[in-house]
């Protein structure tokens, strides 16, 4: 499967998903003029990889800075996704938020309870 | 309740009216560091490559602008005087193909009649004598102690071609705020001829009653101009360069998620009666008061969408916290729609993350258009 690697931009994050290597990561900050545009690349890659993922554990982490809402919606589309991943491999998603950024930290919950999917919090 | 119809908020629409000629106003009043100047600097470029503006006018409105800028970080005094409010006043307007440029800081008495007697002298030479008096003022070489020779005057007049405006407003016996304004254009042939370019004295004149209520009401910065998402871009490392040293990165990042979703209301949402251009019009202010930050957006709206926002507004305001997670989780939960902008969730998310209600006031601008301010209060504790 092609690896998907996307560089910063001052107003999108950086993403690297590569099955090969098994790194599944999207960092920095993200609001994009059209958010729905940003992730449908995103999303059409996790949907190609549902459909034969890899054997050993998939380790999604999401290292971001800020987001707008618009991105948040499409946020969850993905983790959507990876809640479907989960029923054929082991997923866990490592949720990084700044020590005291309440904020980035209910989001990370806001997902995993309404998935009823539990998210590894990771302070940094 | 909720502030429907927040009166408080009622001067931002007139500054907006008074200003709505420019295509551009950027006006800050704070203290200028040396990463702020290159932040500002960075923000006219943007601007200026964006509307795609000839480089000649582009190089001069930039040496003007460095010009500026360094007259007030070589002169920003800083008395030691706590009843002084010594920070520095700079903007950058553009009023159809003109740019005009001014700076304020505060400059002790005993040197006005110096500075006077120079800019008057600068502003009676024509194109040659200018010429001859950077020469004369050159090879004398009585450069003062802040690096300067009066040399930069004389380059803003030459560069500019246009007569140097200036003022002093005295604060006490001691000190003044000293303005200053150069105006940029398009050599004579290329000139704009649009019907305010000529009020020179009294854009200075206005722009110092703007510095006085930029005072009163405890801003730092007014941004009004076509917003996109390069302005944006733009907007937030300007305001890094403002708050950045004095807050967490933590309460940076709140300030910037609630500017960029109030921003990106605008360009997805305002409604220009000038469909043609790219950006919406708007005004974006930032200010600070009793540790509290306020971020202020206005633009236009139709006013036949006005009852629809209100009760958007009113619906999160009168929501408590709790439900409007849930009424955010619902949101999120739909799907897309064709040709969706947004995804229905600023307001909800503006107030989880401020903890505050929103507070907005509309105007009627004429029989079709409303004036819609929205402001923030962001708690720095």
């Amino acid at each position: 499967m092609e690896t998907l690697k996307l560089e910063p931009t001052s107003d999108t994050p950086k993403v690297i998903l590569d099955a090969t290597a098994g790194i599944f990561e999207i960092s920095d900050r993200c609001f994009p003029e059209d958010a729905i545009r940003f992730f449908t690349p995103i999303l059409k890659w996790v949907k190609w990889y549902l459909e034969s993922p890899n054997h050993t554990t998939t380790h999604f982490n999401f290292k971001l800075e800020y987001f707008n809402t618009a991105s948040s919606k499409q946020l969850f589309k993905l983790f959507v996704l990876l809640q479907e991943l989960s029923k054929k491999n082991e997923v866990i998603i490592h949720w990084y938020y700044n020590n005291g950024d309440t904020d980035m930290l209910s989001s990370g919950e806001r997902y995993s309870q309404l998935l009823d999917f539990p998210f590894d919090m990771v302070e940094m | 309740m909720a502030a429907n119809n927040d009166n408080n908020l009622f001067y931002i629409f007139g500054l907006y009216r008074q200003m709505k000629h420019y295509t551009l106003s950027y006006i800050y009043r704070g203290d200028i560091s040396d990463n702020l100047t290159n932040k500002i600097l960075s923000l006219a470029e943007i601007d200026m490559e964006h509307i795609s503006e000839p480089a000649t006018l582009r190089k001069k409105v930039y040496f003007i602008m460095v010009e500026s800028l360094q007259n007030i970080t070589r002169h920003q005094e800083l008395p030691d005087k706590p009843n002084v409010d010594s920070s520095s006043f700079f903007v950058i307007q553009r009023l159809g193909k003109d740019y005009y440029i001014t700076s304020g800081n505060i400059v002790e008495n005993k040197k006005i009649e110096y500075l006077k007697s120079n800019l008057n002298k600068i502003n009676s030479l024509d194109k040659e004598h200018l010429k001859e008096y950077y020469k004369e003022i050159l090879s004398q070489g009585e450069f003062s102690s802040k690096g300067g020779a009066g040399l930069g005057f004389i380059e803003m007049a030459r560069k500019s071609g246009n007569k140097l405006a200036y003022d002093f407003k005295k604060i006490n016996d001691e000190f003044s705020h000293f303005y200053f304004q150069t105006a940029v254009s398009l050599p004579d042939s290329e000139k704009s001829v649009h019907p305010e370019r000529d009020m020179h004295e009294g854009r200075l004149k206005w722009l110092e009653k703007v510095d006085k209520l930029i005072v009163e009401k405890n801003l730092n910065l007014i941004y009004q101009v076509d917003f996109t998402q390069e302005s944006l871009i733009g907007i937030l490392s300007m305001t890094e360069g403002n708050i950045g040293n004095t807050q967490e990165l933590v309460y940076r990042k709140k300030i910037f998620s609630i500017i960029i979703e109030l921003l990106q209301n605008i360009y997805k949402h305002a409604d220009d009666p000038d469909a043609k251009k790219e950006g919406k019009s708007g005004i974006f202010l930032l200010g600070e008061k009793e540790d509290s930050y306020f971020i202020t957006t206005g633009n236009l709206v139709l006013t036949s969408r006005v009852e629809t926002i209100k009760n958007r507004l009113d619906e999160v305001n009168n929501a408590s916290f709790k439900e409007l997670d849930i009424l955010y989780n619902k949101i999120m939960m739909m799907d897309d729609k064709d040709g969706q902008k947004g995804a229905g969730l600023g307001f909800s998310d503006i107030k989880l993350k401020s903890g505050n209600d929103i507070r907005y006031h509309f105007s009627t601008v004429d029989a079709d258009y409303s004036f819609f301010e929205i402001q923030v209060k962001l708690p720095t504790k």
